[in-house]
C-alpha cells in the first residue's frame, strides 16, 4: 500500500497562541504530550484565536532570538563576546511573546500529500517538522523527520522480506 | 590636468527637445523624492528615455565628458568599494573599535566621542556608509554589554560619519563628483576643507560631551564586561589584514600625490583595487564583485545621463544665469545662497542628484562671468573656487539635518530597528538639524574669513 502523509504523521496535542510569553510558552513545551504518554517537544504550532497556524515555534527560533540582529550581520564578530552574555540574552527573551520570536512563513503539507513530496520539503527547506494542515490552515497532525525515516526502514525492511 | 572642451551647450531654445529633457528630469526627481519607485530603476528608466526621446544620443551619453557619464566617478567609487569588501572580513574594523571602547576604559561618554572621533578618520579616508555599516554593529554589541540606549551612540555616529566624510575627495559622494567635474585634487579638497573640518568635530564633540554627560554612567560590573573582551579574536586573516592595509596605505598616498604626477583619482584607485586581488589571491572575485553596491553605481550612471539632457538642451545655463541675476554676480552672496540652499535641499533630497545638478550650474555660471576663459583656467579661477567649497560644504554637510538626509543615516536607523531599536525621524532630526545648522554657519564663516576677508588683504 502507499502511503500518504495522513498514514505517517502523528497528533498535534498541545498548541500555543502567539500572544503567550516565551517564559510560559518554554515551560509549556517541556509538559506538552508528543504522544500519549510521552512528554516534552522542541517545536509547538502557534494558533490564531480562529484555530488556523499562523506559526511555528521551535527550539531553534528561541535560540536565534537571543542572537541580537547586529551579530547576524556583515560585521565579523569572531569570538568576540562578554562573560555571561549568553545568559543576559536568554533573559531578555523570557517577557517577549511567542508571536514576536515564533517562526512566520510556516511551510506546511497536505495529509493528501506523497512522503515523496514531504521529503523534497524537509530536506530543500532543512526541517525537523511540518504541520499537516487542511486547505484552510487548520492543523490536522506533525509530520517528522522521523516519521519519514521509520518509513524508509520500513520500506526497506518489506523489500528483504519479499525476496 | 587635461583641458576640458567647453560644454557644447545648444544654443538656448524651447523647443521639443528642451521640453522632453526638463520634463524627463524633472519627473526623475518627483520620482526619486515621493520614493515610489526605487530610484536606481528610476535613473536606469530615465536615461533610456533621453536615448530613445533622442535628447542626447549614445555618443553624448557615454562618451563625453558634458554631458555623459563621469566614469572618475563610477570607477573611483567601485574600487574602493572593492579594496573595503576585501579588508572587510579580516575583522580589521571591530578590532579598532572593540580596542578604542577598552581605550575608553568602558565609560559610556569617552566612548561615545572616542567612536565619534574613528567615525570621522574612517569616514573622510573610506565612504560613509561603509564606516558606519561597520560600526554600528559593533556599537550595538557594547552598547547591550553596558546595558545603554544605543540609539544616541549610533546618531552620533551617523553625524560624525557626514562631518568626517567631508574633509577629503573619496570622503563623501559629493566630494567625489565635485573633484571630477571642477578637475579638483585629493589635496585641493585637504588643504581647503579639512581645516573646518577639524574645528566643526572639535565642536561637535563638545556638543555631545554637554548633551550627554549627565545621562550616561554605568557600574564597574558592566564597564568590566568591555574590559574583558579580547579584541584579538576579532582579527580572522592576518596575512590578508597587512595586505589590505598595505594596498589601501599605498592608494592614500596615491591620492595624496595624484596631482602632482598627473593621474586621476580612479587611476589610483582602480590600479590599488587590482593590485589587491593580485596578491590576495583570490579565486572567486565575483563574490568579492558582487557585493559593490551595484545600485548605486547604476543610479549614478542613469542620473548622469538624464542631467547630461538638461545640461545640453540649456535648462542648467538658463538657471545660471537667472541664479547670478538673483546675487546680482556677487560670488560672496553666491556662494553663501550656495551653501545655505544645498545644505537645506540635501537635508531632505538625496544629495547625490542634486550635486550631479549643481556642478554644470555652477560651470555654466563660470561661463556667463568669465566668456573668455576655458578648461582648468576657468574651473580653477580663483574667485570660483569659493563655490566649489560652498556646495561641498552645504551638500555634505546638510545630510545631517534629517533621518534620510545621506545614507550613513538611512543604514543606522534602519540597523537600529532591525534591533528593536525605532528611531523617529523626529528623533533623528532633533539632534541631526541643530548639528546641521551649527557645522554650516562654521563653515559659513569659515568661506567667508577665508577667501573673502584674508583674501582681499
Amino acid at each position: 500500500m502507499l502511503k500518504k502523509v495522513s498514514d505517517v504523521m502523528e497528533p498535534i496535542i498541545d498548541t500555543v497562541s502567539p500572544d503567550t510569553t516565551v517564559k510560559n510558552a518554554i515551560m509549556q513545551m517541556r509538559v506538552a504530550t508528543r504522544k500519549p504518554g510521552i512528554y516534552g517537544v522542541k517545536g509547538i504550532i502557534v494558533l490564531d484565536a480562529d484555530g488556523k497556524v499562523i506559526g511555528l515555534l521551535s527550539v531553534r527560533d528561541i535560540l536565534r532570538s537571543i542572537l541580537p540582529e547586529y551579530m547576524m550581520e556583515r560585521t565579523e564578530f569572531g569570538s568576540l563576546s562578554w562573560p555571561g552574555m549568553f545568559e543576559h540574552m536568554a533573559n531578555k527573551i523570557s517577557e517577549k511573546t511567542v508571536g514576536e520570536i515564533m517562526s512566520k512563513e510556516v511551510i506546511t503539507i497536505s495529509p493528501e500529500a506523497t512522503l515523496m513530496e514531504c521529503a523534497v520539503l524537509l530536506i530543500k527547506h532543512n526541517l525537523w517538522r511540518l504541520p499537516v494542515v487542511t486547505p484552510d490552515n487548520r492543523p490536522l497532525g506533525m509530520v517528522y523527520l522521523r516519521d519519514l525515516h521509520y518509513a524508509i526502514v520500513d520500506s526497506i525492511l518489506e523489500t528483504e522480506t519479499d525476496k | 590636468m587635461t583641458e576640458a572642451p567647453a560644454p557644447e551647450t545648444q544654443e538656448f531654445v524651447m523647443n521639443g527637445q528642451f521640453w522632453t529633457a526638463t520634463a524627463l528630469f524633472i519627473l526623475m526627481y518627483v520620482a526619486i523624492v515621493t520614493e515610489k519607485i526605487d530610484k536606481t530603476v528610476v535613473a536606469i528608466f530615465g536615461a533610456g528615455l533621453v536615448l530613445i526621446l533622442k535628447v542626447l544620443d549614445q555618443h553624448d551619453a557615454f562618451h563625453t565628458e558634458a554631458f555623459g557619464i563621469d566614469w572618475n566617478v563610477i570607477f573611483l567609487l567601485i574600487s574602493m568599494m572593492t579594496i573595503v569588501n576585501l579588508i572587510r572580513p579580516t575583522g580589521l574594523f571591530e578590532y579598532v573599535a572593540i580596542k578604542s571602547a577598552k581605550w575608553g576604559r568602558g565609560e559610556p561618554l569617552r566612548i561615545m566621542l572616542i567612536f565619534a572621533v574613528i567615525t570621522a578618520v574612517f569616514s573622510a579616508l573610506l565612504d560613509n556608509v561603509t564606516t558606519v555599516l561597520l560600526l554600528a554593529p559593533v556599537t550595538l554589541f557594547i552598547a547591550d554589554a553596558l546595558e545603554v540606549d544605543p540609539v544616541p551612540f549610533l546618531i552620533v555616529e551617523a553625524l560624525a560619519s557626514n562631518i568626517g566624510g567631508t574633509a577629503t575627495l573619496i570622503g563623501d559622494p559629493p566630494n567625489i563628483m565635485i573633484a571630477s567635474k571642477a578637475k579638483l585634487d585629493f589635496m585641493s579638497f585637504v588643504t581647503n576643507l579639512a581645516p573646518v573640518v577639524v574645528i566643526m568635530m572639535i565642536v561637535f564633540l563638545i556638543v555631545v560631551r554637554l548633551l550627554f554627560s549627565k545621562h550616561l554612567s554605568v557600574s564597574q560590573e558592566l564597564k568590566e564586561r568591555i574590559l574583558a573582551m579580547d579584541e584579538r579574536s576579532a582579527i580572522k586573516d592576518k596575512a590578508m589584514l597587512f595586505k589590505g592595509l598595505f594596498v589601501l596605505t599605498l592608494v592614500l598616498i596615491g591620492f595624496v600625490f595624484h596631482g602632482i604626477f598627473h593621474y586621476q583619482p580612479a587611476s589610483i584607485a582602480l590600479f590599488g583595487a587590482g593590485l589587491l586581488l593580485v596578491i590576495s589571491n583570490t579565486r572567486h572575485p565575483h563574490k568579492i564583485l558582487a557585493e559593490i553596491e551595484w545600485p548605486t553605481i547604476f543610479f549614478f550612471m542613469g542620473l548622469f545621463i538624464v542631467i547630461g539632457g538638461v545640461v545640453k538642451v540649456g535648462l542648467i545655463k538658463l538657471i545660471s544665469a537667472k541664479v547670478l541675476a538673483l546675487t546680482e554676480g556677487n560670488l560672496l552672496n553666491t556662494s553663501m545662497l550656495v551653501m545655505w540652499f544645498s545644505a537645506v535641499a540635501s537635508a531632505f533630497v538625496d544629495n547625490i542628484p542634486y550635486v550631479a545638478t549643481m556642478n554644470p550650474l555652477i560651470i555654466n555660471m563660470a561661463h556667463h562671468l568669465w566668456p573668455d576663459l576655458q578648461g582648468t583656467a576657468l574651473l580653477h579661477h580663483p574667485d570660483l573656487m569659493p563655490l566649489w567649497w560652498s556646495l561641498a560644504l552645504g551638500s555634505c554637510l546638510g545630510g545631517n539635518g534629517t533621518a534620510i538626509g545621506a545614507s550613513a543615516n538611512v543604514i543606522v536607523v534602519g540597523m537600529a530597528e532591525q534591533n528593536g531599536k525605532k528611531i523617529s525621524f523626529l528623533r533623528f532630526m532633533a539632534y541631526g538639524f541643530p548639528i546641521m545648522l551649527l557645522t554650516v554657519a562654521i563653515s559659513a564663516v569659515y568661506v567667508w574669513l577665508r577667501y573673502y576677508v584674508f583674501q582681499a588683504l
